[in-house]
């Protein structure tokens, strides 16, 4: 049962990985075209907060400074495509503006809604509790799991089937997007919000899982980016099946002997990148080759 | 404010920019509706970074009107929106998207896509979005090729999928570079009589080629793009 446990909990934190991972990928393909690190530093903003979380003892309310990705990446996007005066949807400064405004609004409100207890409101990674659904009984970690991978998907699903062509389109060749009459700049954007959204949660999750430390941030941080090369950058399916199969190797590791998990996951993936023929970050699939 | 009538596209003063050097310099151009001009001259004369220099894509000094409206100040994609269209020298290459898929790009601009995917036209006109019909009207092949992977179709289908997305976007004018390039014999006259087509619905064209007999059997009229300068010239003249 031991065993069963520890797969349990792995699998716990694997969305976590999951979605730092998705913060380096889908920000390097698409909305870092011309903001290349823009996904790192939403994921290191959000695993910082994390790590703040329980380092300054201010957990809750560092968890609440984790949700602002989150809820920045939703107003972003709000911001981009249903703000529909050109003056601001085709001006990244005014549309960062505007955006930001938005998210502070968002969490005031979420705050003044939720009365005496800020704590409560932003709900430490409990989402149901942060809009205000019927309480839960169960684990706050696995309803934080739980409620990241339904996101996750239905990210997936709505991005996919109705961003879909742009994406791809985005992705091999903007200047098309262009001579469609679209923003290319606004597309982009939304490939930051998704990044944003992406931190964010990461961040929530992360600082579910007890204690974090400055290392711990780093580390963390330094294997999402492991998880998204390992998956294939912007790869959907790649960080969650990347990111179940280091989460199992690094705890499964650490009940070895603690530390080895760390070691495991940061030697499988140097493996994996040298056996590539040392194209480190490009994930090979038939599909991946014929796009090149 | 320019001078031209309504609807009538016109470029002055234009230099086109790569890094701090000026290429290639065009005084004046005016293009009336259904008009279509031929920019000739050899490779490398610079007739493609003018077309993109017109289209935005390229950084430029001067002015660039349609009708009373200055393109000149608005970025790439807003003058597609106005009326400009672009086709590069290069057909769209993407794996995984069929055809439609990439036509139906501009029609995710806004609540036209019922309009332009079910109307059936019949009578396209400058400013308007085609519909599938009326692209499959003007440019035989697309019918063809509407539900096929991008990467599996020929040359002209390749080319005229290019145009389709132009002209998806409800042009006033067209900018093609090098349409004829890699193109045989049938598929240039195909695509002379495409050309013909669309210009007389009234959107003007704008054809850069090296291709002397496409200039001489398509254009209204035609200018002669050598050593950085755009001047008149009559086909006959020899471009080397």
């Amino acid at each position: 049962m031991r065993w069963v446990d520890l797969v349990i909990e792995a699998l716990l934190r694997a969305p976590t990985l999951a979605l730092l991972a998705l913060a380096f990928g889908v920000g390097q393909r698409f909305g870092a075209r011309c903001e290349l690190w823009g996904g790192a530093a939403a994921a290191v903003a959000a695993v910082g907060a994390g790590w703040l979380s329980s380092a300054t003892g201010l957990g809750p309310v560092a968890n609440a400074a984790a949700v602002v990705p989150l809820v920045f990446g939703a107003a972003y996007l709000l911001g981009v495509f249903v703000t529909t005066r050109p003056e601001i949807a085709g001006d990244p400064t005014r549309m960062f503006t505007a955006s930001s405004l938005l998210a502070v609004a968002a969490v005031a409100v979420t705050v003044l809604w939720r009365g005496d207890d800020p704590v409560a409101a932003t709900g430490g990674g409990n989402l149901r509790e942060l809009f205000g659904g019927p309480s839960v009984s169960v684990d706050s970690a696995v309803d934080a799991a739980v409620a990241s991978a339904a996101i996750l998907a239905l990210g997936a699903l709505v991005t996919l089937s109705r961003f879909r062509v742009r994406l791809v389109v985005m992705d091999r060749a903007p200047e098309l997007l262009v001579r469609a009459g679209h923003d290319a700049r606004q597309v982009s954007a939304l490939f930051g919000a998704v990044t944003a959204s992406a931190a964010g949660l990461a961040g929530v999750l992360a600082a579910r899982h007890g204690a974090l430390t400055p290392t711990a941030a780093v580390a963390l941080t330094v294997v999402g980016a492991e998880t998204a090369l390992l998956g294939g950058l912007g790869s959907i399916p790649g960080a969650i099946g990347a990111a179940v199969v280091l989460s199992l190797l690094g705890t499964l590791g650490d009940e070895v002997r603690q530390g080895w998990g760390g070691l495991a996951v940061h030697a499988v993936v140097l493996v994996v990148l040298f056996a590539r023929q040392g194209h480190v970050g490009r994930w090979s699939t038939p599909r991946w080759e014929a796009a090149r | 404010m320019s001078s031209f009538s309504a609807g009538t596209f016109s470029v002055e003063q234009l230099e086109v920019f790569v890094g701090p050097t000026s290429v290639v310099r065009l005084d004046e151009l005016s293009v009336r509706p259904g008009e279509i001009v031929a920019l000739v001259g050899p490779g490398g004369a610079g007739k493609t970074l003018l077309l993109r220099g017109i289209a935005g894509l390229q950084p430029t000094t001067g002015q660039v009107w349609l009708g009373e409206r200055p393109l000149h100040d608005r970025r790439p994609h807003e003058r597609v929106r106005d009326g400009l269209g672009f086709v590069p020298q290069h057909g769209i290459e993407l794996p995984d998207l069929i055809v439609e898929e990439v036509l139906d790009l501009p029609a995710a601009l806004g609540g036209r896509r019922r309009r332009m995917r079910f109307g059936r036209g019949g009578s396209p006109r400058p400013g308007a979005p085609w519909s599938m019909y009326d692209l499959c009207e003007y440019l035989p092949g697309l019918e063809r090729v509407v539900e096929a992977d991008l990467q599996s179709v020929g040359a002209w289908e390749r080319l005229a999928v290019s145009i389709a997305l132009a002209l998806r976007s409800g042009p006033q004018v067209v900018l093609l570079d090098e349409p004829a390039a890699g193109l045989g014999d049938v598929s240039i006259e195909r695509l002379r009589a495409s050309l013909r087509r669309v210009a007389a619905t009234g959107v003007a064209l704008v054809v850069a080629t090296r291709n002397l007999a496409l200039a001489r059997t398509l254009a209204d009229q035609t200018r002669a793009v050598q050593g950085g300068r755009v001047t008149p010239f009559t086909v006959g003249e020899q471009v080397r």
